[in-house]
């Protein structure tokens, strides 16, 4: 199996050491650099698959060296930073960053994450597209099999999560209350259908995503219903 | 040095007064000399000054010619108590008159037909008495006959009296020498020889046409007797020198040589008091209003009186007194009772002190003014020329307009009168012509005005609606409005710069927030990262094996801490989005629910939802689900393991209510309201997970979306309540059933 270049690139050398112990772990190469300049010279030296750049960094920071790296590459630029807030995260992926993620970050999610993103890039395409199939990312449902897989991995769903999933993935973008939800899964009128749904949607939120907590495709609209993210 | 000028200070104060008194001293002074010299020398007046000699005095030669009128009368005209006894020196008119005017008698009817006889005792009738008038004759002839005898009697009675007052006079002068002579050079009167009057330095010689005067006064006047020009008598008089005591003349003589010795004192007492008086005025005048030289000056009250109207005051007070001075001197003069004269210079000295008083406080006030330069400024005319100018420099606004258009009016009025002056000549064309360019200019003018003025109603009303890159450009403002105009532009930049200011403040703030939590997650990743890698490694030791599992989980609560932090300074600081929009209530505690169902299951809680009408609120939905969290999380932390938890959603009024009922499980002995504050906890020992945000979070949610949230204690029920706005869109409202197709991006 090839082995993937992973530039790792943070003013932290400790947090720099780190990722890189969990990245070998899974058979990734991993190429560290410490400020902007020393990225953009490690890309120009290697061969570099991914990119993992904090944004605030002395000499040249993330945000520019990804506008820098957007102008002559396409590889997957994952942004690590300690900034949480939504205009940093809107700023970073405008930015020409595929992924975002926040400091202090679970290392298992960081891995997940590196993972789908590698999966996107060397992948890119190579599935044939089946009819029946309705992809979002790498949300994959296949109404023959009725089954779901997530980055390729098949995911057990029960038959009502299964249902919900398949309603909200077919209407992708189009937010549903938990009546409607429950009406057309249930097929019964609802009463007082209490937190069945909103039980089920989190269940079907641990199954399907790297951190349930801030979900990329089955998403909360507070106080309206629930969506599936059109990507 | 500040001791020193302390010193100075107050010995000033001390001296103002010292000196202040002293003035009026000197004044008081002053006024007693002057009472003192009118009263001693009112009979000689200046001779007391440039008069050496008591015989060169007028007073000197008026009693001099009184004794004179003594000897005239005595030795001239009745010459002895015989001749007035016989009845020779009777004089027949003045007897009559005398009579008829005691006796009430109108000459008339009945005087004119009769006469009185030679002996005054009876009436001769020389006409006929009307016959009505006989009661009134027969009166009047009574009145005659019985009544004028004794009158006679009386009346020569006087003339002894007369006669003898003036021999008695005249043996009284014992300085007085004299004899009289008869046409033939006989002396027939007189208390010395000719040779010695002759001899006498001071004498007087008197004949019907030959006076000599050896009297040596310079204001001499004749000596003038109707009594001595009727006969042929020769007056011989003279005044002894030395003169010798007791008599008139030397007690007048007594009184000027007083008057004069007194004179050089009462002088040198006047003008050292007024010297006194000068400096203590040069010394108030360079003294007053100031604490030091040069310093600031102080103002009194009667400063702020216009200076004219002051000065006009002051005038009329003087003249008032003067005026009333003059009646109470007349007074004094006309010799008074002692008791009246005293009261009478009493008021005069009262009077003359409060003109002292008035004069100085005037004199003083001025000074103080010319001191600070403000004397000319403070006077009406100023202040008038002041008020005037202003309206035309266009500082008050009001003014400028009147001015304006009074100048407008009479222009066209002078224009119009000269037409019409001209009616009939090449002239008027020329006025119509002036008339219609004149009002032309001026409409040309008023627009460009009004166009200034609409310049500045655009620019304040860009400015009220918060667009500050609006500036008023002031050149192409016209002169009337350009006050109203740089008014506006102080405004604006004033307003600009608060404005710069709140958002330089305001990014400050939130760069604090961001560069904050930057400087704690970096290292936090770090402790989170390498205690994970600990826990992969195959530790033999079970006791480090614990550890690590620690170190993860609290590692954890750090970063849940350090979150809680960012996020309370960030809501606490409204440096929150909010995005407001249709939010149902019950779907929202129903979401959160299905959220946290673990942990509420875990905590071994039931939920209970009462929502009977479906609510809508207005609010972000993030923050409620925020909020919610923090609700649920407190009751699964504080509950009571298995009891219910109540959730009620209603509408009370326009706000949308929703209330959270649980039972503590730890008595709550400490004031319930305080929980909402930052870092309280139900738990005092805070040995609890949590940060004693969560609630003072949720209030600064409430709040930044325009509800509010409460919390009530009674007994172990806690209750929290969270009110917000309900939604209000009419359009929304009908169509609540539907769902909102369109809902905004959840991020």
């Amino acid at each position: 199996m090839e082995q993937f270049n992973i530039l790792v690139c943070d003013d932290d050398k400790s947090i720099v050491d780190a990722i890189g112990i969990y990245l070998k772990q899974e058979n990734y190469h991993v190429i560290k650099a410490y400020n902007g300049i020393e990225a953009l010279q490690a890309l120009e030296e290697n061969e570099i698959h991914l990119i993992l750049l904090d944004i605030m960094m002395p000499k040249l920071d993330g945000l520019n060296a990804t506008v820098k790296i957007r102008e002559t590459l396409n590889i997957p630029i994952i942004i690590l930073s300690a900034k949480s807030e939504d205009t940093d995260k809107i700023l970073g992926l405008n930015f020409g960053a595929d992924d975002y993620i926040t400091k202090p970050f679970n290392p298992l999610e960081l891995l997940a994450r590196v993972k789908s993103q590698m999966r996107r890039y060397t992948s890119l395409g190579s599935i044939a597209e089946k009819s029946n199939v309705i992809k979002i990312g790498d949300l994959e449902l296949d109404k023959d099999a009725k089954s779901v897989r997530v980055g390729g991995e098949s995911v057990k769903l029960t038959a009502t999560e299964y249902g919900i999933l398949q309603l909200l993935m077919e209407n992708a973008g189009k937010v549903f209350s938990i009546d409607q939800i429950y009406e057309k899964v249930w097929n019964e009128l609802s009463f007082a259908p209490e937190n069945t749904v909103s039980v089920h949607i989190r269940r079907i939120r641990e199954k399907i995503e790297i951190n349930p907590k801030e979900p990329k495709y089955l998403k909360v609209v507070w106080g309206i219903g629930y969506k599936i993210e059109k990507i | 040095m500040a001791i020193k000028s302390k010193k100075y200070k107050s010995y000033q104060t001390k001296w103002q007064v010292l000196v202040t008194v002293c003035f009026f001293i000197g004044a008081i002074l002053i006024f007693f000399c002057g009472m003192i010299f009118t009263n001693i020398s009112k009979n000689w007046w200046l001779d007391a000054v440039n008069v050496d000699s008591f015989y060169d005095t007028k007073e000197f030669r008026n009693y001099f010619y009184q004794a004179l009128d003594q000897v005239v009368l005595a030795d001239i005209y009745y010459k002895s108590e015989d001749e007035i006894e016989n009845g020779s020196k009777i004089d027949r008119e003045e007897l009559i008159e005398g009579f008829k005017r005691y006796y009430y008698i109108v000459d008339g009817v009945i005087t004119g037909n009769t006469k009185i006889n030679e002996d005054y005792n009876g009436l001769e009738v020389h006409g006929t008495i009307p016959e009505k008038m006989e009661s009134n004759f027969l009166e009047y002839k009574d009145l005659v006959i019985n009544r004028l005898p004794v009158y006679k009697e009386i009346y020569i009675q006087n003339q002894l009296d007369e006669y003898r007052s003036a021999i008695r006079f005249l043996e009284g002068l014992n300085n007085f020498c004299y004899y009289v002579e008869d046409g033939k050079g006989n002396v027939v009167a007189g208390n010395a020889t000719p040779s010695e009057v002759n001899h006498m330095e001071h004498n007087i010689m008197l004949s019907r046409e030959f006076r000599s005067d050896n009297l040596s006064d310079t204001n001499y006047y004749p000596y003038v007797s109707s009594l001595l020009e009727q006969s042929d008598y020769q007056i011989y008089a003279a005044v002894k020198s030395p003169l010798v005591k007791e008599d008139g003349f030397y007690e007048l003589s007594k009184d000027f040589y007083f008057a004069k010795e007194a004179m050089p004192c009462l002088f040198g007492v006047t003008i050292a008091s007024s010297l006194i008086l000068l400096f203590c005025l040069i010394f108030l005048i360079r003294v007053t209003g100031q604490k030091e030289k040069g310093g600031e000056v102080h103002y009194l009250a009667v400063d702020h009186i216009y200076n004219e109207i002051h000065f006009l005051l002051v005038a009329l007070f003087a003249l008032f007194s003067i005026f009333a001075d003059m009646t109470l001197l007349n007074n004094v003069f006309e010799g008074a009772r002692a008791f009246w004269q005293f009261v009478f210079i009493t008021l005069l000295g009262l009077i003359y002190i409060a003109d002292v008083a008035v004069g100085l406080s005037y004199i003083l006030s001025a000074a103080r003014q010319i001191k600070d330069k403000r004397f000319f400024q403070n006077t009406l005319i100023s202040t008038w020329i002041r008020k005037i100018s202003a309206l035309f420099t266009g500082a008050t606004f009001r003014g400028w307009m009147l001015l304006i258009m009074l100048t407008y009016g009479m222009i066209n009025c002078i224009l119009v009168f000269f037409m019409c002056r001209f009616w009939y000549s090449e002239w008027m064309a020329l006025f119509l012509l002036g008339l219609v360019v004149f009002n032309g200019l001026c409409v040309y003018l008023f627009l460009r005005s009004l166009r200034s003025l609409s310049r500045i109603m655009v620019s304040a009303r860009e400015t009220s609606e918060g667009n500050l890159h609006h500036p008023l450009d002031l050149a192409t403002i016209s002169p009337s409005f350009l006050n109203f105009a740089e008014d506006i532009a102080n405004i604006q930049d004033g307003l600009k710069n608060a404005v710069e200011e709140a958002v330089r403040g305001e990014r400050m703030k939130t760069d604090l927030i961001t560069n904050v939590s930057h400087d704690l997650k970096t290292p936090l990743t770090s402790i989170i990262t390498y205690v994970d890698l600990l826990q992969q490694e195959n530790l033999v030791n079970e006791t480090a094996k614990k550890y690590v599992g620690v170190l993860h989980d609290k590692s954890y609560r750090l970063k849940q801490l350090i979150e809680d932090l960012i996020e309370v300074s960030k809501v606490s600081s409204g440096n929150v989005n909010v995005e407001k929009m249709r939010v149902d209530y019950r779907q929202l505690v129903m979401q959160a629910l299905g959220e946290m169902e673990e942990k509420i299951a875990d905590a071994g809680l039931e939920l209970k939802i009462s929502c009977p009408e479906p609510v809508f609120i207005d609010a972000d939905g993030r923050h409620m689900w925020r909020i919610l969290e923090n609700l649920i999380s407190n009751a699964v932390k504080y509950a009571m393991a298995n009891s219910r938890v109540y959730v009620d959603i209603f509408v009370v009024g326009d706000s949308g209510i929703l209330v959270m009922k649980n039972i503590s499980a730890d008595p709550i002995d400490f004031d319930a309201t305080r929980l909402t504050e930052r870092f309280v906890r139900g738990d005092e020992s805070r040995t609890t997970e949590g940060s004693g945000l969560g609630l003072s979070i949720t209030r600064s949610l409430t709040e930044v979306q325009g509800g509010t949230f409460g919390v009530e204690m009674d007994g172990d029920l806690f209750k929290a309540i969270v009110r917000m706005p309900l939604w209000k869109d009419a359009e929304d409202q009908n169509s609540q059933e539907e769902e909102p197709e369109n809902a905004e991006e959840q991020e």
